[in-house]
C-alpha cells in the first residue's frame, strides 16, 4: 500500500506540473486501483473544492489561535496520564480560543525595514550604489587600448572609428584598418553598444566581451561574445545570396543571415540563452543543432538544447534600461542586479524559489531597486569584503 | 515514514513522546477533517483529542505509521458521524453531510489524501511572501476590499509582483470567484 501521504504529494506534483514520469507511473496506477480511486482524482483536478477547503483551513488556524495545538496535547496526555495511573482527574476540557487570536499568517504588518537602518562596521547603505551607464574599454590587436567615453553611447565603425554620434575616436591607416581584430570589453556596472562594419549593431550588457574583425571578411561574418547581447543584424546579400553571420559563444554558434535577437551566455551561468525577436536563427552545439522563429528562445548547455516559445520582451528590455521580470527566480534576478549595479551577492541560507514578475526601472539606485525587491519577503545587507561590495540576500 | 515508524515503535512502548509527536503530525488535519463534517471547532477538538486517547489504549496493535493514520481518521469519522445523529435538530441543514459519510464506498484513504492535500497547499500558501500574506490576510479574513488593503499597505498597485506556484495560480481562480480579486494588486 502505497503512503496516502506520498499520494497526496504526486496530486500536488501534478497539479504543479512538475511530477516526474515515476511519480506519474505511481499515481497512473493508483488511479488504477479502483474507479473510485480514478473518479476522486478526477473531482480533484477538475474542481476547485481544495482550494476552498485551503482558505476554509486556514481561517479555521486563525480561529484556534496558536496554542491550540499545544493545549491539545496537554489535555490529551491528562487524560492518557488519568488512564494509567487510574485516578482520573476531573478536568474540564477547554480550549482557549483568543476573541484576537493572534494573526498566525502574517508575523507582522509593517515590515521592517533592514536598509537605511543604523548599520553594523563593515556595513555599509546601499543608497549611493547607482546604476550603471555606458562604460566600456576597446582593445585592438595592434596593441592600443581605449577608455570609451562615458558620454557616448557606441562606437561605430565607418571610414573610421568613431562614436555613434560622429565625434572620432581613432584615425587608422585603411589597409591597417583592414588587419585589425577588437575586443571591447563592458566591465560590471556598464553597457555599450558597437556598430560593426557591415552595419549590424551589438547592445552589449554589463559584464560582457565582443570580438570581432574592424572590417569583414566579403563572404563571412564571425563575432565571438562572452556575457549578453542583442543583435541587430544587417542583411548583406553577395553573389552566393545572404552573406552568413556568425556569433561564436563558449558552448554553442548562432548562425544569423538577417534578424534580431538577444544572447545571453555568462560563464557563470549554466546555460546559454538565446532569443529571438525577428528573423531567423540556427543554435548550433558540439551534439545537436536547432532552429529557432521569432519568439522562440533556445536553452543550451552540456552539449544540449532546449526549445521553448517566450515572451520575448522580459530578455531584450535590458537594452531599453529596464529590469523585466517574467517567472523569474530569484538567483537570476540578483545576478543581473549584481551585473548592472557592480557588486557580488551572495545568500544567507538556503532561499526560497521565489519567482518574479514585473518590471523595474534600471536607471534607479540599488536602494530604490532592493526596496521593490524587499517586498517579496527578502532583506538586503551591504558589506564591504576584499574590496568588493557583497550584498547578502537572506530571508525575512 | 521510515522516520516515523521509530515513533510507533516508541508509542508501543509506552513512551507518551511518541503520542505528542503524533499529535504534532497529525492533529491540525485531523482537526480539519472533523471541522468539516460538523463545523464546530470546540466539538472537533474534543473528538480528535479522544481518538488520540483511543489510539493510546491500543497502542500495542500498531506497527507503522499508515494504520495509525487509517484509524486515527476512521475513529474522527465515526463520532463526527455520531455526534450528527446526536444532533441532527441542530444541524438539519447538515443533513447532506451526514448522508455522505454514511455512504458505504467512501474510502478512509481518500479522506486521508484529501486532507493531506489541502494540507500541502496551505503550506505552499504560507510560504508566501510576507506581503501577499498580509493581502490574504486582510482581504479574505478581515473582508478587506482592495482600497482597504491598499491603504493599510501604504502601497499602491506595485510594478513588481510575486508568485510561487502555480498552487496558488489555482487557489488565485478561487479568490477571483469569490469577489477578493486581488488582481490589481498581485497580478
Amino acid at each position: 500500500m502505497k503512503a496516502t501521504s506520498k499520494i497526496a504529494e504526486l496530486i500536488k506534483q501534478y497539479m504543479n506540473g512538475d511530477i516526474t514520469p515515476q511519480g506519474r507511473i505511481i499515481l497512473e496506477q493508483w488511479c488504477a486501483q479502483s474507479p473510485a480511486n480514478a473518479a476522486f482524482f478526477k473531482s480533484l483536478i477538475e474542481g476547485e473544492s481544495l482550494f476552498e477547503d485551503g482558505l476554509s483551513w486556514m481561517m479555521l488556524e486563525e480561529d484556534k489561535g496558536p496554542d491550540w495545538l499545544h493545549n491539545l496535547k496537554q489535555h490529551t496526555l491528562d487524560k492518557v496520564d488519568g488512564d494509567k495511573s487510574a485516578k482520573k482527574r476531573q478536568r474540564k476540557f477547554y480550549f482557549i480560543y483568543s476573541a484576537v487570536a493572534a494573526v498566525l499568517l502574517v508575523a507582522g504588518l509593517v515590515a521592517y525595514f533592514r536598509i537605511g537602518s543604523p548599520v553594523a562596521d563593515s556595513e555599509i547603505s546601499v543608497a549611493h550604489i547607482q546604476p550603471g551607464t555606458n562604460k566600456a574599454t576597446l582593445v585592438l590587436s595592434n596593441g592600443k587600448k581605449i577608455n570609451l567615453r562615458g558620454d557616448k553611447e557606441g562606437i561605430v565603425l565607418d571610414d573610421q572609428l568613431t562614436y555613434t554620434d560622429g565625434t572620432p575616436l581613432l584615425s587608422m591607416e585603411k589597409n591597417e584598418i583592414s588587419q585589425i581584430h577588437a575586443t571591447v570589453q563592458v566591465p560590471k556596472g556598464g553597457k555599450y553598444s558597437v556598430t560593426l562594419s557591415d552595419g549590424t549593431t551589438v547592445w552589449l550588457n554589463a559584464q560582457s566581451t565582443l570580438v570581432y574583425p574592424l572590417v569583414f571578411d566579403k563572404r563571412y561574418r564571425k563575432v565571438k561574445l562572452v556575457g549578453e547581447g542583442y543583435f541587430q543584424v544587417a542583411s548583406v546579400m553577395d553573389n552566393n545570396g545572404r552573406v552568413p553571420f556568425e556569433v561564436l559563444c563558449e558552448d554553442q554558434k548562432i548562425l544569423v543571415t538577417g534578424t534580431a535577437f538577444n544572447v545571453s551566455a555568462y560563464p557563470d551561468d549554466t546555460h546559454a540563452v538565446t532569443t529571438l525577436v525577428e528573423g531567423a536563427v540556427r543554435i548550433e552545439t558540439e551534439n545537436r543543432s536547432v532552429h529557432l522563429k521569432p519568439n522562440q528562445q533556445a536553452i543550451s548547455g552540456n552539449g544540449e538544447i532546449r526549445q521553448q516559445e517566450v515572451d520575448v520582451k522580459g530578455f531584450v528590455a535590458w537594452k531599453d534600461d529596464k529590469f523585466l521580470f517574467y517567472e523569474t527566480e530569484l538567483r537570476d534576478l540578483m545576478k543581473a542586479i549584481s551585473r548592472w549595479y557592480a557588486i557580488d551577492v551572495s545568500y544567507g541560507e538556503q532561499i526560497p524559489p521565489t519567482y518574479f514578475y514585473g518590471e523595474i526601472d534600471r536607471n534607479k539606485n540599488l536602494e530604490e531597486v532592493l526596496r521593490i525587491i524587499e517586498k517579496s519577503g527578502l532583506k538586503f545587507k551591504l558589506q564591504k569584503k576584499d574590496g568588493n561590495l557583497n550584498l547578502i540576500v537572506r530571508e525575512q | 515514514m521510515e522516520a516515523s515508524d521509530k515513533h510507533i515503535s516508541d508509542l508501543r512502548k509506552g513512551k507518551e513522546t511518541a503520542l505528542g509527536f503524533l499529535m504534532d503530525q497529525l492533529a491540525d488535519a485531523l482537526h480539519f477533517f472533523a471541522y468539516s463534517f460538523i463545523k464546530d471547532k470546540q466539538t472537533a477538538s474534543e473528538i480528535v483529542s479522544d481518538a488520540f486517547v483511543k489510539l493510546w489504549e491500543r497502542r500495542t496493535h500498531f506497527e507503522a505509521m499508515e494504520p495509525v493514520k487509517s484509524f486515527l481518521y476512521l475513529v474522527v469519522k465515526n463520532a463526527c458521524l455520531d455526534h450528527l445523529k446526536l444532533s441532527r435538530n441542530k444541524f438539519r441543514h447538515e443533513e447532506a453531510d451526514v448522508l455522505e459519510i454514511e455512504a458505504p464506498d467512501q474510502d478512509i484513504l481518500r479522506n486521508i489524501i484529501y486532507t493531506e492535500l489541502v494540507e500541502l497547499i496551505v503550506n505552499e500558501v504560507k510560504k508566501l511572501p510576507r506581503q501577499q500574506l498580509q493581502v490574504v490576510q486582510l482581504s479574505i479574513m478581515e473582508g478587506k476590499n482592495i482600497q482597504e488593503v491598499c491603504d493599510e499597505l501604504g502601497t499602491t498597485a506595485n510594478t513588481v509582483y510575486f508568485a510561487r506556484s502555480k498552487a496558488i495560480a489555482a487557489l488565485r481562480a478561487v479568490l477571483r470567484k469569490k469577489k477578493l480579486s486581488l488582481h490589481y494588486l498581485l497580478w
